[in-house]
């Protein structure tokens, strides 16, 4: 899964979780906090990795855990690159575990937004 | 001012939250939701009103929002949410660490629904940078 994050999509995730934290909406408070524009919560982020894993699980009650870590920061205009893989599997509980991760490319480099983290998922 | 690790295992009060089909479905389109349920990190709504809310209004710890970071998650779904469910959600700061300069706190919610069951238990890790 890959998502263009806008102004727009971030201010809608704002509104809908509550969390209107200027750092995500203002250019002056993000400048002031240190960072060369606004940022999108990290939450922004992980709603559109745990899609992604409800897509592949198929409904959003097998999603069991998840365990991530925010590593860098998302800018406005960037993509969001979801990605993941199972590294284990449980016969008995029926669950699987997953890496999960979420990239950017800034700059030419690859950044990680989300990274050295964890889903479990129960298998119907 | 430097967080006051004594504030550790303080426990903040309970807060309701309903999963009301409007508030439901913004969220779902926020984050690309792909089904019609619900989607399971709408629990920070509650997390932030239960929770980062209380820590930042807390004029034990001071906090200054523009320096507070978000740098870890962590949920457990336990019994499925439904649309149009009520539930409860309570924060416990779990703990508060000194870390290469930086303060952590570790901050845990609970979310029960009318029941008593546990929806879910959400971690988070704040990065509290020092003042400017």
């Amino acid at each position: 899964m890959e998502r263009v994050v806008t102004r727009e999509d971030v201010k809608a995730y704002a509104d809908a979780s509550g969390d209107q934290n200027p750092l995500h909406q203002d250019d002056e408070a993000a400048l002031a906090a240190g960072f060369p524009g606004i940022i999108a919560h990290g939450m922004f982020t992980l709603g559109h990795l745990t899609s992604s894993i409800v897509a592949w699980a198929g409904e959003a009650s097998a999603l069991a855990q998840v365990r991530v870590q925010f590593r860098a920061p998302v800018f406005i205009g960037e993509t969001i690159v979801v990605g993941g893989t199972v590294k284990a599997l449980d016969p008995e509980r029926r669950t699987a575990t997953l890496d999960v991760w979420v990239t950017v490319e800034r700059d030419g480099v690859l950044e990680w937004p989300i990274r050295r983290s964890e889903a479990e998922v129960r298998l119907a | 001012m430097p967080l006051n690790p004594a504030v550790a295992g303080k426990k903040y009060p309970p807060v309701e939250f309903r999963l009301d089909a409007e508030r439901v479905e913004a969220f779902a389109r926020a984050v690309g939701h792909p089904t019609d349920d619900v989607p399971p990190t709408i629990v920070t709504v509650a997390e932030i009103a239960a929770g980062l809310a209380n820590v930042l209004a807390d004029p034990e710890l001071g906090l200054d929002l523009a320096r507070v970071l978000h740098g870890e998650q962590e949920y457990e779904w336990g019994h499925p949410l439904t649309v149009g469910e009520r539930v409860v959600a309570e924060a416990t700061i779990e703990d508060i660490r000194s870390k290469a300069g930086l303060e952590i706190l570790r901050l845990r919610t609970d979310l029960r629904d009318e029941a008593g069951r546990t929806v879910v238990v959400g971690r988070s890790t704040l990065i509290v940078r020092a003042s400017a």
